[in-house]
């Protein structure tokens, strides 16, 4: 297989978070609820300008519940829907 | 291609010592490896002489499309023989089950990677979850590491036990290589009791050489540098067991073509 025919490698979305951390994201979030639903669900940039203390809230949000941005941005569309 | 997982349910039983210890084997044949490390600790990592990985083990098994795995080989500190697959702490976060096909993800991310190597390692974390799981599938033979101790006697006899239920499941063509004891002292009664425990129970699957209790090993893992290249006398005596046990799980050289005999077509 060559790298014009595989995809390339994604972080996974919650690379650098320690596993003790006192809330883990859902892993349904973070990849649907089978392994085949990581192949088909595509992920996608989203940019948004928002206000820099609500970004700021976000963050220690994430941090303090061991997740990323991504998976916290993803968490809170998914309950909204 | 000789695909190798290193377990045991016991932790410090010696997984990552013989795990680096037959990557040292290969890197002083120079044979093409690639060392996979999936045990959170990251200790193979660390003594590969890895200092940042973009990607890991962990974004392997999360992404897990097929061949994606080849975008986390780095390249080690032992030379460029010697590949690596670092791991991450968070990399716990893959011991559950993650949906259907959980324990294929590692073989499917690897894909043909494999087939580029001479030898692949799979540093297993201590436990037979998820990590293992994923280790055993991908793999085409599996060693277990023991010490001479009862509590690691008995944790040997589990780890074979998972070899058995992967071969049953998911990975038909995995077979049980070898039973290797760590760390063990002749003169101590105790090891030579539990020794003959694991001979009696397992029989022809205990490797014949057992692993010394040896500071060489240590102080090659602390330096980063492989075993091979480490210049003690205790060192050469655990280099040369991984010698053996490497000539134990390749694959025999081919067999030489016959040579012609000329003379047979003048007579």
């Amino acid at each position: 297989m060559t790298s014009d025919e595989r995809p390339q490698l994604r972080k996974a979305p919650d690379a650098g978070a320690h596993p003790t951390a006192a809330a883990r994201v859902d892993d349904t979030i973070l990849f649907g609820s089978t392994s085949d639903s990581v192949i088909k669900d595509k992920l996608v940039t989203l940019e948004v300008e928002i206000p820099k203390s609500l970004r700021k809230e976000a963050r220690a949000q994430a941090r303090r519940r061991g997740i990323t941005m991504d998976a916290l941005v993803a968490e809170a569309l998914r309950a909204r829907r | 291609m000789t695909v190798v997982a290193v377990l045991s349910m016991k932790g410090g039983v010696g997984k990552t010592t013989a795990s680096l210890g037959l990557a040292s084997a290969a890197w002083h044949r120079k044979l093409r490896t690639l060392v996979i490390d999936l045990d959170p600790q990251a200790n193979a990592t660390m003594s590969l002489d890895i200092r940042s990985a973009p990607f890991t083990s962990n974004d392997v098994l999360s992404d897990a499309r097929p061949g994606v795995a080849v975008d986390a080989v780095l390249d080690s500190g032992w030379g460029e023989n010697v590949k690596v697959i670092a791991a991450e702490r968070s990399l716990e976060n893959r011991s559950v089950e993650l949906g259907r096909n959980s324990a294929q993800r590692l073989r499917t991310a690897l894909a043909t990677a494999p087939r580029h190597y001479d030898l692949v390692v799979i540093d297993c974390p201590p436990s037979l979850g998820e990590l293992t799981r994923n280790a055993l599938t991908a793999a085409n033979q599996a060693i277990v590491v023991t010490e001479p101790t009862m509590y690691s006697v008995r944790g040997a006899a589990e780890a074979l036990e998972a070899v058995d239920i992967v071969r049953n499941t998911t990975n038909p063509t995995l077979r049980t290589t070898a039973l290797l004891v760590n760390r063990y002292r002749p003169e101590d009664r105790d090891h030579r009791l539990h020794l003959s425990e694991l001979h009696q129970a397992h029989g022809e699957l205990v490797f014949a050489k057992p692993l010394a209790d040896c500071q060489g090993i240590p102080h090659a893992q602390r330096a980063g540098a492989p075993l091979h290249s480490w210049n003690s006398p205790g060192s050469r005596e655990a280099a040369d067991t991984f010698d053996d046990l490497l000539d134990f799980i390749l694959p025999p050289p081919p067999p030489e073509q016959p040579m012609i005999n000329i003379r047979r077509f003048f007579t």
